[in-house]
Parts: C-alpha cells; sequence; structure tokens
C-alpha cells in the first residue's frame, strides 16, 4: 500500500503465545470427523497481515483465539475483531480480509459474521453492516485494485 | 443452465435455449423480460449499465446501453405498461426510463432520496407506481407528479437492509423482507386516519399518501436474513377441497428465501370480521429446509399463471421448480 501517513503509527505489539493442541487417538482415525472449531478458525487467520504494518493481526491483538465463535454442528462462525485505535480506518480493510480469508477455507456450509468487537470502534455498526452484506462484499471483491491489497494481506497468512 | 427434473417426476427437464456470453463487463445482477410482448429482455449489471436485448431470428442483439449510474446497478423492472423501466444502484439512486419506441430508452427521472444502498425496484402490478427498497432501512414509493417523479411515502420500520419485496397480487398490499430477518405487510392508508393508525412504525406523514404496517413476521421465524419474497394468489377454488385452505390464505401466499437455507411459504388471510384495525394473519404453512443444500436462498418467484409452482435460486449455483401440492 502507498501511503505516506499511517493511521496508526505506533501500534501496540504483542508477544505472540503458541498453543499447541495435545495429540488424541481420534486423531489417527480417518473414519473420525473433526470439527471446526474456534482453534482451528484462529489458525486461519492469526497470520494475516495488517495492511500498514509488516505485523500479523495476532501480533497486533487484532484477532484473539477468545473472540472466535464456533458451531460446527449448526455451521456458524462469530469472529470479533479489535482494531487497534478507534478511528481506524483499515477496520474495514481487515475484516474483508479476514472474510476473504475464511470464504476460500472453510467449508462452504459455514454461515460466517464478522463484527468489530463491541465499543472498540467510533463506526463500529456502518463497519458490521458492509461486512456483512454479501452482496456489497462480492462486488467490492470485482475490484482488481482491493482484491490485489486484500492478497498481499493474506500472503503470510497461507 | 440444466436444471434436473425431480426424480419420477413427469414433468420435462428444463432445457437452456440461449446464452447471451460477454453481456456486461461484471456480474450481471438482475434481468427482466419485458411485460407485454416478452420478446425484450432488460439486464442491470456491477458494471453500471443496463443492457436491452431484443430476440431476433437466431438470438438476443443489444439494441440499448442505459448508462447513469455511478457504480454497480442492483435491480431492473419494467412497468406493467412495457412503457417504463426502473433501475437502481450502490450509487443511492433509482433511475426511471421511457421507451422512445424506437427500442432506445430516456431518461424520465434520477431520484436521489435514499441515504444507501437500493437493493430493489418493483412496480406495482396494475398503477405507475414504483417502489424501491435500500440498504438505508427504509422503503420508498415514487409516483409521477405533473410530468415528474416525486417521492410519495417513506416507509420505515425494519431495522436493518431491506432485500426485497412484493405486491400482493391486487396491489393492496406490499410485504417487505429484510436483513433484519423480518417480512413486513404494509397497505396505503388514507391520510384522515393517520392519526387512528396507532403504530408508531410504518410512515412518514405526508398530505399525500401513508402506509401502514399490518403484520409482521416476527424475526424468531427467519433465522438469517431474508433475501427474496413473492406473493401468489390463492388458487381458485376446485369444490369442497379447497374452501377451507383459502379461508385461511384469501389473500394468498407468500413465499421467502432465507439465508438460513430454508424456503417458507405463508398464508395471508384477512382477519376474523370483529377486527377493525385491518391487520392480516401471516401464517407460516410450509418450510422446505436445506431447499438449496446448505446455501443461501437468493430469490424466490411464483409462477405467475400455475398455481402452486414456484422457482427458486441459491448459492449453490442451481435453480430449483418447487410445486406445493397443498395450493392446488
Amino acid at each position: 500500500m502507498n501511503i505516506t501517513q499511517k493511521v496508526n503509527d505506533a501500534p501496540l505489539v504483542y508477544e505472540v503465545v503458541s498453543q499447541t493442541r495435545g495429540v488424541q487417538q481420534s486423531d489417527f482415525d480417518d473414519g473420525v470427523e473433526d470439527p471446526i472449531d474456534s482453534e482451528e478458525v484462529y489458525e486461519l487467520i492469526r497470520n494475516i497481515n495488517d495492511p500498514e504494518h509488516p505485523l500479523t493481526l495476532e501480533q497486533l491483538h487484532v484477532t484473539n483465539r477468545e473472540h472466535i465463535y464456533v458451531d460446527d454442528c449448526s455451521n456458524r462462525v462469530l469472529i470479533e475483531f479489535t482494531p487497534t485505535i478507534p478511528h481506524c480506518s483499515m477496520a474495514t480493510l481487515i475484516g474483508l480480509c479476514i472474510r476473504v480469508r475464511l470464504l476460500r477455507s472453510l467449508p462452504e456450509r459455514f454461515k460466517v459474521d464478522i463484527r468489530i468487537r463491541e465499543g472498540s470502534h467510533q463506526s463500529e455498526s456502518q463497519v458490521n453492516k458492509q461486512l456483512n452484506d454479501k452482496e456489497r462484499v462480492a462486488a467490492a471483491l470485482e475490484n482488481t485494485y482491493l482484491l490485489d491489497v486484500v492478497n498481499q494481506c493474506l500472503a503470510t497468512a497461507a | 443452465m440444466d436444471i434436473d427434473a425431480s426424480e419420477g417426476s413427469s414433468v420435462a427437464a428444463w432445457q437452456c435455449v440461449d446464452v447471451i456470453d460477454n453481456a456486461h463487463k461484471r456480474t450481471v445482477r438482475s434481468v427482466a423480460f419485458e411485460p407485454t410482448q416478452g420478446r425484450t429482455l432488460a439486464t442491470a449489471s456491477f458494471d453500471g449499465t443496463t443492457a436491452i436485448w431484443e430476440k431476433g431470428d437466431e438470438t438476443y442483439e443489444c439494441v440499448a446501453t442505459l448508462e447513469g449510474h455511478d457504480n454497480e446497478a442492483k435491480c431492473v423492472a419494467w412497468a406493467a405498461s412495457g412503457q417504463l423501466l426502473a433501475t437502481c444502484g450502490r450509487d443511492k439512486s433509482v433511475w426511471i426510463w421511457e421507451s422512445n419506441g424506437e427500442g432506445d430508452f430516456d431518461c424520465v427521472s434520477v431520484l436521489m432520496e435514499h441515504t444507501q444502498d437500493v437493493k430493489m425496484v418493483l412496480w406495482h402490478p396494475k398503477q405507475e407506481l414504483l417502489v424501491s427498497f435500500s440498504y438505508d432501512d427504509t422503503i420508498r414509493v415514487w409516483r409521477e407528479d405533473d410530468d415528474d417523479w416525486v417521492s410519495a411515502a417513506t416507509i420505515t420500520g425494519h431495522k436493518s437492509t431491506v432485500w426485497g419485496g412484493a405486491f400482493s397480487p391486487q396491489g393492496d398490499y406490499l410485504a417487505s423482507v429484510s436483513d433484519d430477518r423480518t417480512v413486513r405487510v404494509w397497505t396505503q392508508h388514507t391520510a384522515g386516519n393517520a392519526a387512528a393508525a396507532g403504530s408508531d412504525d410504518g410512515f412518514y406523514y405526508r398530505p399525500d399518501t401513508t402506509y401502514k404496517c399490518v403484520a409482521v413476521v416476527p424475526d424468531s421465524v427467519h433465522t438469517r436474513a431474508i433475501y427474496s419474497v413473492s406473493w401468489a394468489s390463492s388458487p381458485p377454488t376446485s369444490g369442497d377441497a379447497g374452501g377451507s385452505s383459502t379461508a385461511l390464505a384469501d389473500l394468498g401466499y407468500l413465499a421467502t428465501g432465507c439465508g438460513d437455507n430454508s424456503l417458507r411459504v405463508f398464508g395471508v388471510a384477512r382477519q376474523a370480521e370483529e377486527s377493525t384495525s385491518g391487520d392480516l394473519d401471516v401464517v407460516l404453512v410450509c418450510t422446505q429446509e436445506n431447499a438449496h443444500g446448505l446455501s443461501d436462498i437468493n430469490c424466490v418467484q411464483w409462477n405467475p399463471v400455475y398455481p402452486g409452482w414456484l422457482a427458486t435460486s441459491g448459492d449453490d449455483g442451481i435453480i430449483r421448480i418447487w410445486h406445493l401440492d397443498a395450493m392446488t
């Protein structure tokens, strides 16, 4: 991205805490289906790059394990993300990156809702509305420039 | 597009008879056949244009391109007369075009009163009255006044994007569906009764026309955004068997397509004579879960001629034709 003045010049950077899941007997059994859980969804989005800084959403605490809610049986995923500052103009773009990442990685059966963590952004309802309007998202992703920006942010998440 | 006939059905499979390749530069979002002759097709695209196609000997030819929207056009609709066309889009505007008799269209009006993306436009089945549904959570009604188009009413009440709507077959009621997971039914009522209308959601007072809400399907029924609704009349009663069902649905049937993967049909009826509110009863008659597998249903449309037949489309990329036995 070519911006001379960053929205947030000095973000707080957090240490990444690595959590490994214990290995179970059922992991070796191909007949047992592994339900998708919040840990798996977190793995998909933690390394998405911030649009402005060479840092991941995890390092900036934009995405947090505790704010991912998955119900595999009813095919629902809810992700709450926390922009670094309340007037962050990158919020919609970050939300879009999360959505694209999941669109490309999760089984189609999932209905995904993406919201800004309540109280963390001054325009959260406007941003939430756009991020959860599938027609708006589809039209936005037909914009090649925007798609390039999203793909750049996702390059580290693969 | 191939459509599969239901297994064991005696109904023949649907055949794709034509494809218009490269019709637009981006997603084709809405298509509509001209209602009087059925030989002209309008297509609205995310590329901002609306193309008009005429059926020639071999295939469809583009006879006009209507430009004007700043960005994605989202819907195109023909008035019943076939003389007027309406389009709408993300630029918050509604455009009205008039046929000039030579295959081309002149822009008659650009209506800029919605404050957000306009998702759908819909003409009244009989009058030259236009309705638009928007991301700004409102529905607007437009009419012609002295050679210009003006806003006749703003209908409020939905709590989120209004995705679309449908008129009752006689045109006396309007149903709307929304991201707020409700279906609402509205009707016009005379300005003199504005004070008596009671409910504080439903209309802005204008000297001209007001609308009030006469039914709401609560947000507990549909569990995700509702994208489409269609309204069919009750089929003509054939003997005694039909009698009891039409009493329950004397105003017909609403079908809804929802993001929770279900297709639902509701019977609409006037309330018992004791009720003077004019309110309607909208009762769930049937639910088809996973009508398009685990995919959203984006559009539902009753067959305008044959009762009980319904077409639906979904995020699974498939068009399905349904038949509702209870209705014939």
